[in-house]
């Protein structure tokens, strides 16, 4: 089971490393909402605002992440493989964790830059927690 | 001849809508089956149920005597469904895409380099930079190079140019006589260079 697991992680993150661009995605995506919530409301609200962001961004990427899976037909492109195909959802969970900590280390640099001092601290628990809960 | 397959009373609804209703037809072993009909009237849904890859029927499928869903994984090892249109990761390469699938069956590779299609000049090729031909031939290829013991193609002459149908016609042949089963469904009228076994038609049912 690990084996495939570390197989279909390794796909994964190839094809994010391709066109799709998620990483990119994230990037753009986190720090145009970062900049927009820091504009519109004021300083106490910093950790909502963080909050809104990473939803939002974590929203859509967990759509791209798992449009990967769907070729032309709008099928499974693996449905025919000959095992319980629930272990890609482990597979796209354990990747979405790694995404999502990458994430909120660029959103905490990114709110403390915008806000000029640290509201947010860099905190590994935090981050950890953060990629959990979405 | 044995059989292979024995299907007795197979219905199908979506929903309220009747696909098909009282299906009935045995599959010898070693043969050429090809479902027939015109569009909408269930031949790639009778094809998924045969390879055990839809289960929301009524109805009994018997394989080599036993009940079809007892170990589906297994059975799924025997059998290779191709639908109509070929499926791949788009951003990867066909060899990458052959080397991430090759990791869940045990494919012999030089049967992809040396089977029926040359696969050679495009293997470096993303898969979303190809033709909705080439696709169809990495597809077949691949499923070559699984060497299942049964071949259920969806519509396998979709996207082929003339060269390549009848270069996959003699292949289908080829396969008969190496012990294979083929289920295929085709809704062309050109005749085939291979002999058909025996046929199921949908529009009758």
């Amino acid at each position: 089971m690990f084996k495939i697991l570390k197989i279909i992680f390794f796909k994964d993150v190839l094809i994010e490393m391709r066109d799709k661009g998620n990483f990119y995605y994230i990037i753009i995506l986190s720090a145009v909402f970062s900049l927009v919530f820091t504009s519109y409301l004021d300083e106490k609200y910093i950790l909502f605002s963080f909050y809104i962001t990473l939803l939002i961004t974590s929203m859509l990427v967990n759509q791209r992440i798992s449009r990967q899976e769907l070729g032309k037909n709008d099928e499974l492109i693996v449905f025919s493989l000959p095992f319980d195909l629930s272990i890609f959802c482990i597979a796209k969970i354990i990747f979405n964790f790694f995404i999502f900590i990458i994430q909120a280390i660029l959103l905490i640099f990114l709110y403390n830059l915008f806000s000029n001092s640290y509201y947010i601290e860099f905190n590994y628990n935090f981050i950890f927690l953060q990629s959990y809960i979405f | 001849m044995s059989s292979l397959y024995s299907c007795k009373k197979l219905i199908k609804y979506f929903y309220k809508t009747k696909v098909f209703e009282n299906i009935s037809f045995d599959i010898e072993k070693n043969s050429i089956f090809q479902i027939k009909g015109q569009n909408g009237t269930g031949k790639t849904t009778l094809l998924k149920i045969i390879a055990g890859l839809d289960t929301d029927f009524e109805g009994n499928i018997l394989y080599k005597n036993s009940k079809l869903f007892n170990d589906t994984a297994s059975y799924l090892k025997e059998v290779f469904f191709l639908s109509a249109i070929p499926s791949f990761y788009e951003d990867l390469t066909v060899d990458e895409n052959f080397n991430f699938l090759n990791n869940f069956y045990d494919i012999n590779m030089n049967k992809t380099k040396n089977n029926l299609f040359d696969c050679e000049s495009i293997k470096d090729k993303k898969i979303k930079n190809l033709s909705d031909g080439q696709r169809k031939k990495i597809q077949l290829s691949f499923a070559i190079a699984i060497n299942p013991n049964v071949f259920i193609f969806d519509e396998p002459f979709n996207f082929l140019d003339v060269e390549s149908r009848n270069e996959l016609s003699n292949y289908f042949t080829n396969l008969k006589n190496n012990n294979k089963t083929i289920l295929f469904s085709d809704n062309s009228q050109v005749s085939h260079e291979f002999t058909i076994s025996d046929m199921v038609n949908l529009d009758n049912v």
